[in-house]
């Protein structure tokens, strides 16, 4: 009764504001919020979206950049769930946005909730950093690709990651089918720290970690050996490509595809906002930050942390996330044949 | 020594006038989130976060870290006072400190409370500057079988704790049952949900515990015709010192305990996913367990307050030694100060005390200023805090389930959990009439879920072998000394039975 009582609140209060803000705004040519915006973050308050959320925050605030105040309010629970039902439930009122990440397409692949494809149900913003996985593993156990690999074919692995059946997951079984090891274990974890040390404490076999995870117990206690990528990241140049290893590259090499950087699995940095946001607003968060993108502040952080540059606007990020997402339900329904959401729907 | 040397330098560093008003405004500020229930220091440091851009990165972490200490003592003002524990680690404070201040020792028991964080963080500061690469090393070796064990263990230093053992089981089911509740981080799928999405937040121990304890003794206390106690209460609200003076006797009498408190603290903080709120609880079950008079443990007994804070400052100090050094942050908290050392541009690990050894040592420096300036603070206001209980009841009680039902939402900005803070009020109230006792429910609420994970994650190592907890040379002690723990009752029991004529009330204590 309380859930009943809780959403007819709740769509009243979206219908109201969305009737009063986009009234106005309609005739305007030119977008600007009226009052302080939500950043609905997924995560508590130190984990990795929201990080990133507080940081651009920050950038905004130093080069003055919003007019209005841009405020975090933390909504975790269900791997993203409750906090993009928030953000569905704000159709077309521009003051509320949500950092993306990957589980912005895995949790409504598999969890019943209103939005099913976010490339279509919400409406994408921008993209602001890809960050890159790389396989990492303790150099005491292996120093190559080819020595894992020699093992792997032999006994079975121990993979941690975090949360399940998100990226992390999905990467490690991914590289099982394509370099032909024995089932990986996967051992899922709290968040990207503890992925970290349960392997440089060696507890576990190896992880997908992005760098900045990974980078506290380099090179003493983990060791990469294999940059899943078209090319050598510039940090790690001694590192291979998993092309270069042949990782998935035969037949039509479509798991080597999967496994790379541009259209695979990597950790998606970007921002989205609520169902059919008017276009103005689109615009003029795409200014936004596509300034907060060309900071200094911005570009060092890429730099630091090994991250590859890129930026897209509202429609590429669209277009780039359609795909991503039909790569992901091709591998997690016809690769993995993992369980989806029963109403799924195929495009 | 080397060490000495650099915490020089680190003294050096925020010896800056202004660093050090930093230092001092985030142990003000985190004082007053911490006095909020469920806001807390987590909600302090992410406000102020994006904040510290401007800042130069010392000025940034010592005001951050700053909040921090601050938060962990003024946690336990509310605790004593009304009841409603201000962190989750604060829980195991209220358990003595509730009925001290029902007894009209309030301001003796924040005293208490308040030296004994002190002398808890000092002992973990200590152990930080002299030995932190070492204890990083340590921190690492646990991994989920480990971690369970010493779950397992916590678990049991609070078995046979008083009251109906089968009251108490019930009470446990309940508390690992509500934990269950939510989105499961092992298979990724929604549990007990039925089918809702406001469900997969899952039951978050601070809205239950607010709920139970703030709301359900307002309700009780309205029940019990409070007025009766109030003349009692505000005797004790006198102004002066010499509470001071008596909550350092104590813990001069106590000082043992207190440090093998704050050591096992300091242990439990190290470990990630482990940090503050065992320790608290450990601490409290050993401290009883130890103890001469263990009858008295819940009815007022000081070194009930004593272990629980000396534990839970020590171990605040624990956590952020991982983060600095490894990466992994041990609680929320030190989340946060990570994010905030990646904002700044530095990247934790080994190489941050050879490349950056100003930040690092001027941060350790600021624990041990930022420590004596929360002790002046807090105990210089223990009088007029005291006073508050003066306040009549008519008026307190509003504004108690103001500050629990704010707090609630504050945690993850969700309606459901104002729902819960009134709903377990309710039970709380109910519970409390049917001598249930809430401390399983809560302890099993807490620590269910990463007890739970951290099983599964060793079964999923093992292929399902419970010998993983027994084959490993960390956990496999660990294993034993909580399955001793678990068997401590019977133990008790049979020395009793075999030895009947001598006087049983003398519990052994190994």
């Amino acid at each position: 009764m309380k859930r009943i009582g809780q959403s007819v609140f709740y769509a009243g209060l979206a219908a109201g504001v969305a009737f009063g803000a986009t009234l106005p705004f309609a005739a305007q040519a030119d977008w600007e919020p009226q009052r302080p915006i939500e950043f609905v973050i997924q995560t508590s308050p130190g984990g990795g979206s929201d990080t990133y959320a507080r940081l651009w925050i920050s950038i905004i605030d130093k080069h003055d950049l919003s007019p209005v105040p841009i405020t975090p309010v933390n909504m975790p629970g269900g791997a993203g769930a409750v906090a993009m039902t928030h953000l569905y439930n704000q159709e077309g009122d521009p003051h509320f946005i949500t950092p993306t990440l990957n589980s912005l397409i895995t949790t409504p692949l598999q969890q019943e909730i209103p939005v099913m494809y976010p490339s279509e149900d919400l409406t994408p913003i921008a993209k602001m950093v890809m960050d890159p996985f790389l396989l990492w593993v303790h150099p005491d156990n292996w120093e190559t690709w080819e020595e894992f690999h020699a093992d792997c074919q032999e006994n079975r692995m121990t993979g941690v990651g975090t949360g399940a059946r998100q990226e992390d997951e999905i990467q490690l079984a991914l590289l099982q089918v394509a370099a032909n090891c024995e089932s990986f274990r996967y051992v899922p974890s709290a968040g990207g720290g503890d992925v970290a040390s349960a392997v440089a404490g060696q507890h576990q076999d190896m992880n997908v970690n992005q760098p900045a995870e990974a980078m506290p117990h380099y090179p003493e206690r983990l060791w990469p050996i294999v940059a899943f990528a078209e090319e050598r990241f510039d940090a790690y140049p001694d590192v291979p490509t998993h092309y270069e290893l042949e990782i998935g590259t035969d037949n039509d090499g479509r798991y080597a595809e999967l496994l790379s950087l541009e259209h695979g699995v990597h950790q998606m940095r970007g921002l989205i906002g609520p169902p059919n946001m008017a276009p103005e607003a689109v615009a003029w968060y795409e200014d936004l930050f596509r300034k907060v993108w060309e900071t200094e502040e911005w570009q060092e952080f890429i730099e630091r942390n090994a991250m590859t540059p890129i930026f897209m606007g509202s429609d590429e990020y669209r277009e780039w996330l359609a795909t991503f997402e039909d790569n992901h339900v091709d591998l997690m329904t016809e690769v993995f044949e993992w369980e989806l959401r029963s109403d799924l729907r195929r495009r | 020594m080397e060490a000495l040397d650099l915490l020089a330098t680190g003294f050096a560093q925020i010896a800056d006038p202004t660093r050090f008003g930093f230092v001092i405004l985030g142990v003000v500020l985190g004082l007053l989130v911490g006095v909020i229930p469920g806001v807390g220091g987590t909600t302090g440091v992410a406000i102020l976060l994006p904040v510290t851009v401007f800042l130069e990165p010392i000025s940034a972490i010592v005001m951050l870290a700053g909040i921090y200490w601050g938060a962990m003592y003024g946690g336990l003002i509310t605790s004593i006072l009304f009841a409603v524990p201000g962190n989750p680690w604060s829980v195991a404070v209220m358990f003595d400190g509730r009925p001290m201040a029902m007894q009209g020792k309030a301001a003796l028991a924040m005293s208490a409370g308040f030296v004994v964080s002190f002398v808890g963080a000092l002992i973990a500061a200590l152990l930080f500057t002299f030995f932190a690469l070492p204890f990083a090393e340590i921190a690492l070796s646990f991994g989920p079988p480990e971690m369970f064990a010493v779950l397992l263990i916590a678990f049991g230093t609070f078995v046979g704790l008083g009251g109906s053992p089968g009251k108490a089981a019930v009470m446990i089911a309940a508390g690992f049952l509500l934990s269950t509740v939510g989105f499961d981080v092992v298979t990724g799928q929604p549990r007990l949900t039925f089918g809702t999405i406001t469900l997969m937040q899952g039951f978050h121990f601070v809205p239950i515990t607010i709920g139970l304890f703030g709301v359900g003794e307002v309700l009780f206390n309205a029940s019990e015709r409070y007025k009766v106690k109030i003349e009692e209460m505000t005797r004790a609200a006198r102004l002066g010192f010499h509470d001071v003076f008596e909550a350092v006797r104590a813990m001069v009498k106590n000082i043992w305990m207190i440090i093998f408190s704050a050591l096992l603290g300091f242990f439990t903080g190290l470990l990630p996913g482990a940090g503050a709120t065992p320790a608290s609880f450990m601490s409290y079950g050993i401290a009883q367990k130890m103890s001469r008079h263990p009858e008295k443990f819940g009815k007022g007994a000081i070194e009930g307050v004593m272990a629980p804070e000396a534990a839970n400052n020590a171990a605040g100090t624990g956590s952020i030694l991982p983060m600095l050094v490894l990466g992994i942050p041990g609680s929320p908290t030190a989340a946060i100060l990570m994010a905030g050392i990646f904002m700044w541009g530095f990247i934790p690990g080994p190489r941050l005390f050879v490349d950056q050894p100003e930040f690092v040592w001027g941060f350790i420096a600021s624990l041990y200023v930022a420590n004596v300036a929360a002790v002046a603070i807090c105990l210089t206001a223990t009088p007029l805090l005291a006073m508050m209980l003066r306040t009549p009841y008519a008026l307190l009680a509003p504004i108690i389930i103001i500050l629990c039902i704010v707090g609630a939402y504050a945690i993850q900005n969700s309606l459901l959990d104002v729902w819960l803070v009134l709903i377990f009020g309710i039970i709380g109230f109910v519970l409390r009439k049917l001598a249930f006792p809430l401390a399983p429910l809560v302890v099993a609420l807490v620590l269910g879920a990463s007890t739970e994970q951290a099983l599964r994650q060793s079964l999923i190592m093992s292929d399902g072998s419970m010998a993983i907890f027994f084959e490993r040379s960390i956990s496999m002690p660990l294993m034993v000394a909580a399955l001793l723990l678990f068997m401590l009752p019977l133990f008790q029991r049979l020395y009793r039975m075999l030895r009947p004529r001598r006087d049983g009330d003398q519990a052994p204590a190994e």
